[in-house]
């Protein structure tokens, strides 16, 4: 071994590791997002939005 | 040449030889693998990790090696926030939003049982973040409050909780004192002469070039850019470890 002592890896690292990627999958969102990313009732749908087939002007006799 | 050898000889080269060694450099790839319960090498960067502590062998990482491991999980974790989002809030998200996420989980999910970490590219992820954008409400946009939600504090916290539970040392190279455990001198020079003879990236070159320029005796990488090009340089009485798998 150098002079200096080094840390060196300590057993059972492993499992605080697993809590801690556990945690980051059980974050919520908060009201700010969810109001943010909502859907908006009065919007209309993709469906909605589609403009319809203009009329095509009828021959007149005049 | 520098050895290679498989995880399954770890015991070997690290209790067998006539000198106890100084230390061992671990690289991102396994760094990752160590931290990310979902890695396929996940179990075999453990089982090093426990050989290395049975050992009392000091683990070695540097700056270049914490803004790739920070990279990698940032590349990760966007993904699992959008999904953890749609999993939560699925009937109360604007529907555009829940196709495009519902494709994003689909790819998850393909990937995770395959075996793979599921990694978003840089370009996947400016194109998450300009689709919550479109959304805003009192001047802040959805991107911007979903990072707060899903990433603020986390990354922080996933290399912290590693450096910590496994007592990594970290190799500074920036004080004026040479460090003990650096042999000859890290430049530049030597960096890109390794991008040149190998064609390796410039980041690995770096984490390479620290290596042969170190007393470290063992390399700990999942990477097989970084084992071939080690394997080919002159590197007397240094080994390689690679995951059994990725051992030929």
């Amino acid at each position: 071994m150098s002079e200096k002592q080094y840390k060196t890896p300590r057993p059972g690292g492993a499992a605080r590791i697993k809590e801690v990627w556990s945690e980051r999958r059980s974050r919520k969102p908060s009201k700010t997002l969810l109001d943010i990313l909502k859907r908006k009732p009065d919007e209309p749908t993709r469906d909605d939005k589609k403009v319809a087939k203009p009329v095509e002007p009828r021959d007149v006799e005049l | 040449m520098c050895e290679v050898k498989g995880l399954s000889y770890l015991d070997q080269v690290v209790s067998k030889r006539s000198e106890t060694p100084q230390g061992c450099l671990v690289d991102t790839s396994l760094l990752f693998a160590l931290s990310y319960p979902l890695d396929v090498f996940n179990e075999d960067a453990e089982a090093a990790f426990r050989i290395l502590s049975e050992n009392s062998i000091p683990v070695f990482t540097n700056v270049n090696i914490r803004t790739e491991f920070i990279e990698l999980h940032r590349r990760v974790a966007i993904p699992e926030g959008l999904i953890d989002l749609l999993d939560d809030q699925e009937g109360g998200l604007d529907g555009h939003l829940v196709q495009k996420l519902k494709s994003l989980r689909t790819r998850y999910r393909k990937a995770n049982g395959e075996g793979k970490t599921f990694k978003l590219s840089d370009r996947e992820i400016k194109s998450h973040r300009d689709m919550l954008t479109e959304f805003e409400g009192n001047g802040i946009d959805g991107w911007e409050v979903f990072c707060k939600d899903y990433l603020t504090g986390a990354i922080q916290k996933e290399w912290d909780t590693t450096e910590r539970e496994w007592n990594l040392n970290f190799l500074s190279l920036r004080s004026t004192e040479k460090h003990p455990l650096i042999s000859d001198e890290v430049t530049w020079e030597g960096m890109v002469e390794l991008v040149e003879k190998f064609g390796i990236g410039a980041m690995d070159a770096m984490i390479l070039n620290l290596f042969r320029c170190s007393r470290l005796e063992v390399l700990l990488t999942a990477d097989s850019d970084l084992a071939y090009a080690a394997e080919k340089l002159k590197l007397n009485g240094k080994v390689v470890i690679v995951p059994d798998a990725l051992c030929s």
